[in-house]
């Protein structure tokens, strides 16, 4: 993993070329049996008849966009004219896009494979598998991303305007143009750093920052820190103090946030307390005061799952599944999932299912149902539980990985039949491959 | 070296180079085809289809990237195709014809997308073409997601001819004419491009990376 900066040579044009050659290739070729589809449409096409809507569901040979023919010619100058003039002015907002793992809102898990966010501004942050990540854009420009557990391979891509920070337990990694690799581990809150390129500060739990330079790593344990690869320099006690200030700043933003009853508040979660000991954990303002007080939305943003469980016990989980809502509902399945409770994630979805019955918040209940009774080999439970979830929500954000995993799940002549349907329905879907050896078979 | 005559219908007036077909096989594979598309024998299009669609698909691909609407633009390119492959004089010419089809159809996809931008004020429609799990790994569909968009940064007519020369592997002249460009010009866009890619490959570390892993230790 250590890669000196110094060492790396540039990619020559060639390399480039056959790179994006050979990746294109890859991916036409993963795709050769898309082509059956596209004919399908074609035939239709050549027939006059109705086109099975498709992704983009535009018509062949249908004039592309509104701006059709020459009637929105005149329009559509003046309009160019003033977009291109707001266009050069207008700040761009920092945008990402998720490449493998799953998605939910900010939260970007990964499983058995691996995962990429790539930024507009072309940076571009790897995913491990088994990692959790929470990524939020604040304003226009910062990015706050905050490592639950697992590693990430960080590129940051230097403009004056961007504002990168990665979060792992009390941590913080401030980033101005950068290559790193960042590894934690929630248990012993075991932060590992590997600057490759640039500079990043870090804050510990007391607010104390590091300088780090290219070369050096960097490891935390419980609050002890492990350097190697060179000097470090401490931070001035300006800045430190400047540091705190801005803390308090952001508390405050998540305090206000939370009262208004927001469940995603947007400012930097929770941070150490300058008096505590070094073991101490980071908190969430009035978490330990107050057990309940804090939104389990907000742990669940932070990556703090063990504490939604405890939370949730200490208030007694029959008042939390009967009064939370179910959002805080959904944070807390997702905690006792994660941290291995499997009774109290089957126990909250139920409870979901009664309580949000007919919304979408039930519907989903019920897809994770599925999922959970599939993992744990019980068929006929799986199926009932995904025939519930398609039948509340048909065209709900989890109808492909439903029907996909049914698709596993029924006797071969009703899959053969599934699988026309998901192959319609979701030509390029992740169980596009599996429906269409069914067809074929069948 | 032969060239097609004129297209009633169809992209633009064109004398294409014909590349000498690399196998027997190819070539008479294609000499079938055209004498099906000549005769009009039942299920011509389906042949053009089948023989076409890879590399109509990989064109569109390596210009707009993996996008959700590649499927619909290989539909509009078959669709002229099919329009007009009956003024294709010679079973040497389909190739190039179909490729100068799937050009001006990706030109006119590149010149919506700017038009969308500039009107709307966002990025263009079109999705990725997978938002959900895919079975592709995902460091190289990321890969391949950076390269198209420095890609998108080049001006249309760079990017095409960095497509058709640097990526489908096609000579300068030939890509001069599928472009209807002269050779010098044809010459100076895919040495320009071919560098800013580079430059801007290279300004991203895990990206430079990929390429250097994918690419293997060529110099």
């Amino acid at each position: 993993m250590s890669r000196s900066p110094s060492a790396r040579p540039q990619p020559s044009e060639r390399q480039v070329a056959r790179a994006y050659r050979a990746l294109a290739d890859e991916h036409v070729a993963q795709r050769r049996d898309d082509s059956e589809a596209v004919w399908q449409r074609l035939e239709g096409k050549q027939r006059g008849l109705v086109l099975l809507p498709g992704r983009g569901s535009r018509v062949f040979g249908a004039p592309s966009g509104w701006l059709a023919g020459w009637r929105g010619v005149a329009l559509g100058a003046s309009l160019a004219a003033a977009a291109a003039v707001a266009w050069a002015i207008w700040p761009r907002s920092l945008s990402y896009e998720v490449v493998g793992g799953t998605q939910s809102g900010g939260l970007v898990a990964t499983e058995d494979t691996s995962a990429a966010l790539l930024f507009s501004e072309d940076s571009r942050v790897d995913v491990a598998p088994h990692t959790t990540l929470r990524v939020n854009i604040e304003g226009k420009q910062r990015l706050v991303a905050r490592l639950g557990q697992g590693e990430l391979d960080v590129h940051v891509v230097h403009r004056a305007e961007t504002d990168y920070r990665f979060w792992a337990g009390p941590y913080e990694v401030l980033v101005v143009g950068t290559a790193f690799r960042l590894e934690f581990e929630p248990k012993g809150e075991l932060m590992e750093l590997e600057l490759r390129e640039g500079k990043v500060r870090i804050f510990d739990a007391h607010r104390r920052v590091l300088e780090m330079s290219a070369g050096q790593t960097v490891k935390f344990a419980a609050g002890r820190s492990e350097l190697s690869g060179g000097p470090f320099s401490e931070q001035r006690a300006a800045d430190q103090r400047a540091a705190d200030q801005r803390s308090a700043d952001l508390r405050s933003a998540d305090l206000r946030a939370d009262e208004s009853g927001n469940a995603q508040p947007k400012g930097l979660p929770n941070e150490g307390q300058p008096s505590e000991s070094p073991q101490s954990e980071p908190r969430v303002q009035g978490a330990a005061n107050a057990p309940g007080a804090v939104g389990y939305a907000s742990l669940a943003q932070v990556g703090r799952f063990s504490e939604i469980v405890e939370q949730a016990q200490r208030t007694g989980v029959e008042r939390v599944l009967r009064e939370k809502s179910s959002a805080e509902l959904q944070s807390l399945a997702q905690a006792a999932n994660y941290t291995g409770n499997q009774p109290l994630a089957t126990r909250t979805w139920k409870a979901m299912q009664a309580r949000f019955a007919g919304s979408a918040a039930g519907a989903n209940a019920a897809f994770f149902l599925g999922r959970q009774s599939d993992q744990a080999g019980r068929r006929a439970e799986a199926l009932g539980y995904f025939d519930s979830y398609l039948a509340q929500a048909p065209r709900g954000t989890y109808a492909a990985e439903a029907l996909g995993r049914k698709l596993l799940l029924v006797d071969r002549a009703r899959a053969s039949q599934l699988a026309r349907e998901y192959l319609i329905r979701f030509p390029r879907g992740a169980y596009a491959e599996k429906a269409r050896q069914l067809v074929d078979g069948g | 070296m032969q060239s097609l005559a004129s297209f009633r219908t169809g992209p633009r007036r064109l004398k294409l180079a014909q590349q000498p077909s690399p196998q027997p096989t190819v070539a008479l594979a294609e000499a079938e085809l055209f004498e099906a598309i000549q005769s009009g024998r039942l299920g011509w299009q389906r042949l053009s289809f089948d023989r076409y669609q890879r590399l109509v698909r990989g064109l569109l691909i390596k210009t707009l990237g993996p996008t959700a609407e590649v499927d619909d633009l290989i539909g509009e390119v078959f669709v002229g195709f099919f329009e007009s492959a009956r003024n294709v004089r010679s079973a040497e010419g389909l190739r190039s014809y179909m490729v100068s089809i799937t050009m001006n159809t990706a030109r006119r996809e590149v010149r919506r997308q700017k038009r969308r931008r500039l009107l709307f004020w966002r990025d263009d429609e079109s999705e990725p073409l997978e938002r959900a799990a895919a079975p592709d790994d995902p460091k190289a569909k990321a890969a391949l997601l950076q390269l198209n968009a420095i890609l998108a940064s080049l001006g249309t007519e760079e990017r095409l001819a960095y497509v058709l020369h640097e990526l489908e592997g096609l000579g300068l002249l030939e890509v001069a004419e599928a472009l209807g460009v002269s050779h010098s010009t044809a010459k100076r866009r895919v040495k320009s491009a071919a560098a800013f890619v580079q430059r801007r490959a290279s300004r991203n570390a895990l990206l430079a990376d990929y390429i250097r892993e994918k690419a293997g230790t060529d110099p």
